[in-house]
């Protein structure tokens, strides 16, 4: 069952150095249950493509150009400011990258667990607190008194994290954003928080977009997977499918420089530099870093193409 | 082994010093290196991995005596000894040089990035001007750049130029030893696989010795000879790469191990990991016996009563643990 | 937290005998006697050289300094501030009779300088680049800029003299202190604006606005909850050493409206060359600004729990 559908994203900044264009023609869809998850290195527009559907991209500088974001039958993009704020509410669980500058510091933790619950569920405030803290108990943070008036600095990064969890959850979205959420813990607690979000997406019946740079995990927690260069999605398919038939070039070179332990497999990587979003380009955003590339690649943009089972590649190859 | 030692460590500590109270003496010190002993040999790359907290920067800076020690020693085959309780702290920095972690802000934004690979030849050696670019040049070569950039400035290069960067100053005065300070973590995954094959290229070229810190265990597979596991000051397990990889002893090496993502989807599934509980304790106060006993899943009552030593349990792997 | 203000509450000591010092010296350098201000005023005309003499080892100004400066010290630790040269009564006593004027027009001062800062602050920052924003960052400079005496002529001139609304000087009521408030606080006003206004704008570009914008919170909620907490913190962080300013400015203010308090005591003192008068006075002034900025310090930590005081 279809609960997002967004066609022909276009999304640009607008900044000092020129026109930055971070969003290209990006169409996605995203199922009642499923876990989505998101790929790209830096200026692949994967966070922005996400925070923007839902209003967290001040405009200006960015500017949502063009496009369609359907989510129960309205469109996204044309909901009044204050719709969208409610729909946040209730609908949508945020978790951000780094838990440390995305909590309040001087406000207690379960002081900000407490806030949309008690704004838009009207809730008292004693009523939120309890709850509050059968939540951080759920996401796994002890009922000591001293966890409940700790402020986000006192919490180690893994205990951030978890707070930061239970405040999306709160009011039991149906969609979980989670941008890059385990990048900056340590490998111990990002298996933690994996195993976390799995527990909590099963038994809440979310959906879960995990934007991450980092294959493994995703290979680990996502069913369908999109892969995202330069803000264009080059390739979509369901996650054994990505991970054995990678057909864009850009996927493969991503595989490939990953070092298998275990294996004496050398890595590739891949040449030149990360896009920059300032130049226009006319053909292929890749081309200039393709191994594989011809003259076509140059002149002419490929569209995103479905090859077989819900697999779609925008190549030429 | 045959091989020549580079650097020997005893007991090593290193203190981070909190400020003192008025009227109490509490020691608040974070004990960020506890009692360290290693060695390291020609011509290696020892892989340093830990998560964060555990004292891995701490250790390769002390290395290089950029922080003062607290106890111990630190022996250099011919160039000198670090030694707190002697008195002694003689290093020919020349042979010993560095490698940051972040290349943002590891490179003197108001310097070309020429002067600043040039400013190691300019503190060691006594050459003409035209001679010292010439050698700037051949360096940026050897990283992969074009060597007409020496006249630009920090902000006109991407991460993992400027990583490149970093790594041609520390050829500069062409060391011996490299402690590379999770050289990669700040780029991205298809530059980090860039970086890592260079510097394994120059350190085959060059015939130099690495420490090598990172986080990232399969960074640490693809470059190291030796991997030394790091946990709250102290060194839990060491060995050949291996060894370390496919046969861990330690129940810290093993929950790491697990914990690692895979870029494969049947095995991830698969796969049973090892969840530890909790977090990594405060430095400044480590658990009585084992540092690891208030997270390890085989915990047993002598483990919380006295610390386990790092015993060899062959010529190529040692564990620090009461149950190996 | 208690170590941290014992910490503090030593180190009021050195900085109070530092201040001494520097207004015992200066105090001692200047040219001009005393006496012969004194004694002119009663008796007129040229005054024989024993009346003088007489009345220096009264006073007793032979001493060599460095007595004079340990009698000075010795005595004012315990309470005594020695005896006006002027006014012939004890300095503690004058001190307490005028200083309430002066912590009023401070304190207020201070409120209009917060009051005035904050909101225009956060106008400028929430209109920013408008012409709200630019007229606030332009008042806020001039305000920052303008001499305290010209701001309280101006103000007079307008108020006093062409509209007649307010009174020129005089200390009768709160109609009288509204003049010399505002002018005290304009300064300090233009500064906190400016402040407030970088501050919130760098607050509302965090991490954890996004956050809270991502739940569905109201901008209203956002704004005074979260973000105005944290923007305040350098502001209160220099409202100590503003409050230094208005101590400091109450003098010109004083002057310039005719009124009672601690700034013209110490401006007639010095003209008078009344030593104990303006050593006491200004070893009075300096223990509420050491005493002030030491509470600010310590309730730091109530604005930013990020702050451990050890």
């Amino acid at each position: 069952m279809k609960l997002l559908e967004v066609k022909k994203l276009n999304i640009k900044f607008n900044i000092l150095d020129g026109i930055v264009n971070a969003v290209n023609d990006v169409s996605f869809e995203i199922k009642k249950g499923e876990v989505l998850g998101v790929v790209g290195e830096s200026g692949s527009g994967k966070s922005v493509t996400f925070l923007s559907l839902f209003g967290l991209i001040p405009q200006p500088p960015g500017e949502i150009v063009s496009g369609r974001a359907i989510y129960k039958s309205e469109n996204l993009l044309d909901m009044s400011k204050k719709k969208l704020s409610k729909l946040r509410a209730d609908e949508i669980g945020f978790i951000y990258q780094d838990p440390l500058t995305s909590l309040n510091p001087v406000l207690k933790i379960i002081t900000q667990i407490i806030e949309s619950p008690v704004l838009n569920r009207r809730l008292t405030k004693a009523q939120a607190i309890s709850e509050a803290k059968v939540l951080l108990k759920h996401v796994g943070i002890s009922d000591q008194k001293k966890n409940y008036d700790s402020y986000p600095h006192q919490f180690s990064g893994g205990m951030r994290q978890r707070a930061m969890i239970a405040m999306a959850i709160a009011n039991k979205p149906n969609i979980l954003i989670a941008d890059e959420p385990t990048t900056a813990l340590d490998v111990t607690i990002q298996a933690q928080i994996i195993e976390l979000v799995k527990k909590i997406k099963d038994e809440i019946g979310m959906s879960v977009v995990w934007i991450s740079h980092d294959l493994g995990v995703i290979a680990g927690i996502a069913d369908r997977v999109i892969v995202m260069y330069a803000g264009y999605i080059v390739e979509e398919a369901p996650v054994l499918e990505l991970f054995k038939n990678p057909k864009h070039p850009y996927t493969r070179g991503l595989l490939n420089s990953i070092p298998r332990i275990n294996s004496d497999i050398d890595v590739e990587g891949i040449d030149g530099i990360p896009p920059d979003g300032l130049k226009k380009h006319i053909g292929c955003p890749f081309s200039e870093r393709c191994s594989s590339v011809m003259d076509k690649c140059i002149n002419s943009l490929p569209a995103l193409k479905k090859i077989r089972n819900n697999h779609s590649v925008s190549c030429f190859l | 082994m045959d091989a020549k030692k580079l650097i020997e460590i005893r007991d090593l500590k290193v203190f981070y010093k909190t400020a003192s109270n008025l009227f109490f003496k509490k020691n608040n010190d974070v004990r960020a290196v506890n009692g360290v002993s290693l060695e390291i040999y020609e011509k290696e790359t020892l892989g340093l991995v830990g998560e964060s907290g555990c004292g891995k920067s701490t250790l390769g800076r002390a290395i290089l005596d950029l922080r003062p020690i607290e106890k111990g020693s630190i022996n250099f085959d011919e160039s000198g000894q670090i030694n707190n309780k002697k008195g002694i702290n003689k290093l020919n920095k020349k042979n010993y040089q560095i490698i940051f972690q972040d290349p943002f802000s590891s490179l003197n934004p108001r310097m070309s990035v020429g002067d600043i690979v040039k400013e190691p030849l300019d503190i060691h050696y006594n050459l003409r001007t035209s001679e010292k670019i010439n050698r700037v040049k051949d360096l940026f070569k050897m990283v992969g750049l074009d060597p007409s950039y020496i006249y630009r400035y920090p902000h006109e290069f991407s991460g993992g130029q400027r990583q490149r960067i970093g790594i041609a100053r520390a050829l500069a005065v062409s060391p011996k030893f490299i402690v590379c300070d999770e050289p990669i973590s700040a780029l991205d995954v298809s530059i980090q696989a860039q970086i890592i094959k260079l510097l394994k290229k120059l350190q085959l070229e060059l015939g130099l010795t690495l420490l090598f810190i990172s986080h990232d265990l399969s960074v640490v597979w693809y470059i190291a000879d030796r991997i030394a596991v790091m946990y709250l000051g102290k060194i839990l397990e060491i060995g050949s790469k291996k060894e370390i990889f496919q046969n861990p002893k330690h129940p810290y090496t093993k929950a790491l191990l697990s914990s690692i993502p895979m870029p494969d989807p049947l095995e991830e599934r698969k796969r049973e990991k090892i969840i530890l509980e909790g977090d990594m304790p405060n430095p400044t106060h480590p658990p009585a016996g084992c540092v690891f006993s208030s997270r390890c899943p085989n915990y047993i009552d002598e483990c919380s009563i006295s610390e386990p030593m790092l015993i060899p349990k062959n010529n190529k792997h040692s564990v620090a643990c009461h149950l190996v | 937290m208690l170590n941290y203000t014992i910490k503090r509450i030593f180190e009021v000591v050195p900085v109070l005998l530092i201040v001494s010092t520097i207004v015992f010296s200066v105090m001692h350098l200047l040219p001009g006697d005393p006496t012969l201000l004194m004694l002119a005023g009663a008796e007129g005309g040229s005054i024989p050289q024993e009346r003088l003499d007489e009345l220096r080892n009264i006073m007793g100004l032979n001493k060599p300094l460095y007595e004079q400066y340990f009698n000075f010290i010795s005595n004012a630790i315990s309470g005594d501030l020695g005896t006006s040269i002027r006014y012939r009564t004890p300095v503690v006593e004058i001190l307490l009779e005028k200083f309430p004027y002066t912590i009023k027009l401070s304190l207020l001062g201070l409120l209009v300088a917060i009051i005035l800062g904050i909101i225009f602050g956060l106008l400028a920052a929430l209109f920013r680049d408008t012409w709200i924003d630019h007229l606030s960052m332009t008042i806020s400079l001039i305000g920052v800029s303008m001499p305290i005496y010209w701001l309280g002529l101006l103000l007079i001139l307008v108020f006093s003299i062409n509209f007649n609304l307010l009174p020129s000087s005089g200390a009768t009521g709160f109609d009288s202190i509204v003049l010399p408030a505002l002018t005290l606080g304009f300064v300090s006003a233009g500064l906190i604006c400016r402040l407030l206004r970088s501050s919130l704008l760098e607050v509302l570009n965090e991490d954890y606005i996004r956050t809270a914008k991502g739940k569905g919170l109201t901008d209203r909620i956002i704004l005074i909850k979260h973000a105005m907490k944290n923007a305040m913190i350098p502001v209160i962080t220099i409202l100590g050493l503003q409050f230094g300013n208005m101590l400091a400015g109450a003098v010109v203010t004083e002057t310039v409206f005719s009124r009672p308090g601690l700034g013209r005591l110490v401006v007639n003192g010095i003209l008078w060359k009344d030593y104990p008068l303006v050593q006491g006075t200004v070893l009075f002034i300096a223990f509420i600004y050491v005493f002030v900025n030491l509470f600010v310090d310590v309730s730091y930590s109530w604005f930013d729990p990020r702050i451990k005081l050890k």
